[in-house]
């Protein structure tokens, strides 16, 4: 058939894209911090029912949830693409779309994402707090701040942990998707070494073997971390 | 701004975005049947621990976890045919991209139902098999009768994630040139030179869909009275909430 | 009660699967039974590069690349063509491992897909490689121009030969230029060269001419192409299959030539007579 796997290829494409690991990272630490926060504030919005806000934001998080990314992505930049320039001007923004790098956009899509995902985690973890809980802290005389830090999180974090850890393998893995609207990320950095050659294969294993490697070094932090919250869980005694 | 987004356009995509949609369809079925097959196995061997197999289902699905569906896609596509040929001699070169998208998806979802599955049955405390055990039922029994039963119970918000995931997820496969209900969008913006309103419909086709099927397997928990929840302090499963890269 | 009902949804999931498997397969499989004496060619193709091979309204594949080889396979009754779209990137991979026979999607040569692809010697179009720039651009008339300046140059898709030549002269010149792969569709390039965000992208003179119309384009081509090359059809090497076929669709792409049937062609999907004269 003519085919031949080429491994010293596959090893130099290793290489490469060892190189775009930095890309990845920050396509999936970013909005994992910023979909926290964001996250964080839409739960409580939801939580507390604030009225008009809760709605709004119900029903964002419910039709983003079941759109793929890569359409939403797509969109984005699309739209960025077609609108941002009449827009910017609107605002009076000093920028045009030329300043917008697809790199920007694909981070301001998966943040949206890791948003929506994170937090529906946070509503969950504060969930699971029973609502007995916040009634006893408050009746021995907790400000509320109290009650967050030594009730509320110690019982939320343990809830909390593992379910962001599976987001951000989720977040590295669907950065690879920023590689559909042209960011050079670790697939497309491969792909530019293959173009001569079109040894593709080579190119995606290398960056599968990559992808693998962080999923799993993602997955053992998150159970060392999984370790130390555990200590304030349901086993009783600290 | 006048000609970002033409919405008579975008009325007149559904048509031919749904005329694809037995493909995007199909994926999905395949998927979820054989996945579910070869999931179990995973899981089998993994559960019962059986030498060889079990280390080596570890590895799998810690592997198929940890590549983007982007990856696998290609990978299956270029690089099963070159294994198969290796390890039979049989060529299945020929075989429609389709069914090696089929095949991509298959691997995936397997390696996340038998996690489901593992778990699940995990779940079920052990006394529960002690007892049958204790009442005289045989192994097969007792997982048939007792254990199977709570396990679905427990896997079944799981596995709605998996496949609302597993949906959207095929939005990909238009990568490798399958015309569904994505790969179609191609060949309308090169007649209308335009793509957004192609991408805003298709965008609103998937969010139906994964709301209809999020529907169903809400109303399956019911059914089968899933494991309460909400309960105070009660750690919910991994999988049991949905996660970016859908 | 409850369990039956999730057996009988699995078995309806594991019955539609089995059916879509089964529809795929028919539908390669059944032309094949039609004409069990003719040899089965596959080619591959692209669904997506109008007006070479695209989806029409009604989701049937056409274009120039379709409709000449489907010419070509009225003259050659040994062989039946069967058309797969593929994602442009997979063309040329799915050639080298068996899943094609012929590559048709306007293929330029370069030295690298010589090496491991066989060219038929029958030119199909004229496809020299210009650099595109906005229409009121009068200082990029070159790679070098544009070098100078540090721009930002819009490539094709990974295995596009304009990838390739702009990545081999940047390489060359002191990597001055950034590449950036080309997303989505042509909408997006004119667009990204229009806002600024590209300095240039890289096409033919006669898709340029189709954008300024179609697209309203403000662009135009400018200075000398840097890749003068005809589109080919390719065949795997070392392989009996692909030698034979290459003969065969050369002496029939020959003949259609000299009694104008592929000038007609051209006249009508790329609007102008593309054929190189060779």
């Amino acid at each position: 058939m003519g085919f031949q796997f080429d491994f010293s290829f596959l090893l130099y494409e290793i290489g490469v894209g060892i190189r775009f690991v930095p890309v990845v990272l920050l396509l999936s630490v970013l909005p994992l911090v910023a979909g926290l926060l964001l996250g964080t504030a839409i739960a409580l919005v939801r939580l507390l029912r604030v009225p008009v806000l809760a709605g709004v934001l119900t029903v964002m998080v419910v039709f983003l949830r079941g759109v793929p990314l890569v359409l939403q992505l797509t969109i984005l930049y699309l739209a960025v693409g077609l609108s941002f320039d009449s827009v910017a001007q609107f605002f009076g923004l000093g920028m045009t779309s030329k300043d917008i790098s697809a790199t920007w956009i694909a981070l301001v899509g998966l943040t949206v994402n890791a948003t929506v995902y994170l937090s529906e985690v946070m509503r969950t973890a504060l969930q699971s707090v029973g609502a007995g809980q916040y009634e006893a802290a408050y009746s021995v005389g907790m400000t509320t701040s109290q009650v967050f830090r030594r009730i509320v999180l110690p019982q939320a974090l343990p809830v909390a942990v593992p379910l962001i850890g599976n987001n951000f393998i989720g977040l590295i893995k669907g950065s690879s998707i920023a590689s559909l609207i042209s960011v050079v990320e670790v697939i497309n950095a491969t792909l530019y070494e293959a173009s001569g050659n079109y040894k593709f294969l080579e190119a995606y294993v290398a960056v599968a073997l990559i992808y693998w490697v962080l999923c799993i070094s993602v997955e053992r932090l998150t159970a060392l971390l999984e370790n130390r919250v555990g200590v304030y869980g349901n086993s009783g005694v600290v | 701004m006048e000609n970002i987004f033409l919405v008579s356009l975008f009325w007149d995509c559904f048509p031919s975005l749904l005329s694809r949609l037995h493909v995007t369809l199909a994926i999905v079925a395949a998927a979820l049947a054989l996945g579910a097959v070869l999931g179990t196995g995973v899981a089998v061997a993994r559960l019962y621990k059986i030498p060889v197999l079990a280390p080596l289902a570890a590895v799998y699905v810690s592997f198929i976890r940890g590549i983007p569906i982007l990856v696998l896609l290609y990978i299956v596509y270029i690089g099963l045919p070159l294994v198969v040929a290796g390890l039979t001699g049989v060529n299945i070169n020929r075989w429609d991209t389709l069914v090696f998208v089929m095949i991509a998806y298959v691997i995936n979802v397997s390696a996340f139902l038998s996690e489901i599955i593992r778990s699940a049955v995990g779940g079920v405390d052990v006394g529960q098999s002690e007892a049958a055990y204790a009442v005289g039922m045989t192994r097969w029994q007792a997982f048939r009768r007792i254990v199977a039963p709570q396990a679905v119970r427990i896997a079944i918000p799981a596995l709605g994630n998996t496949v609302v995931s597993l949906l959207k997820d095929t939005s990909l496969a238009y990568t490798l040139g399958v015309i569904d209900v994505i790969g179609v969008i191609n060949a309308i913006s090169a007649s209308t030179h335009r793509s957004l309103e192609a991408y805003a419909a298709a965008a609103i086709i998937f969010f139906a869909l994964s709301s209809l099927l999020e529907q169903v397997f809400k109303r399956l928990e019911r059914r089968l009275g899933a494991k309460n929840t909400g309960m105070p302090g009660q750690k919910p499963q991994r999988s049991e909430i949905a996660t970016v890269g859908g | 009660m409850k369990r039956n009902k999730l057996i009988v949804l699995a078995i309806t999931l594991v019955a539609l699967a089995a059916l879509a498997l089964a529809g795929c397969q028919s539908a390669t499989s059944g032309d094949a039974t039609k004409s069990a004496a003719k040899k089965k060619i596959v080619i591959g193709t692209g669904s997506a590069y109008k007006p070479y091979c695209f989806l029409d309204e009604k989701n049937t594949l056409t274009g120039f690349e379709v409709e000449v080889l489907k010419k070509v396979n009225e003259k050659l009754p040994q062989y039946e063509f069967e058309f797969k779209t593929f994602d442009f990137n997979a063309i040329l991979v799915s050639l080298e491992t068996g899943k094609i026979d012929l590559a048709a999607h306007q293929f330029e040569v370069n030295a690298e897909r010589k090496n491991k692809f066989l060219y038929g010697d029958e030119g199909v179009t004229v496809y020299d490689l210009k650099l595109v720039v906005k229409e009121d651009n009068n200082d990029i008339r070159s790679l070098a121009d544009l070098a100078v300046k540090n721009g930002t140059i819009e490539v094709g898709a990974a295995s596009a030969n304009k990838t390739y030549v702009v990545d081999k002269w940047n390489k060359e010149n002191g990597s001055k230029l950034k590449l950036v792969f080309a997303a989505a569709d042509t909408t997006i390039t004119l667009q990204n060269l229009d806002s600024g965000k590209t300095d240039a992208f890289v096409n033919i003179q006669r898709n340029v001419d189709d954008y300024k119309k179609t697209y309203n384009a403000k662009i135009k081509a400018v200075g000398e192409p840097i890749s003068f090359s005809n589109a080919y059809y390719l065949y795997r090497k070392n392989d009996e299959t692909g030698a034979q076929l290459k003969k065969d669709v050369d002496a029939v792409l020959k003949q259609l030539k000299a009694d104008g049937t592929l000038q007609q062609l051209s006249q009508k999907w790329l609007g102008g007579d593309y054929i190189p004269k060779n």
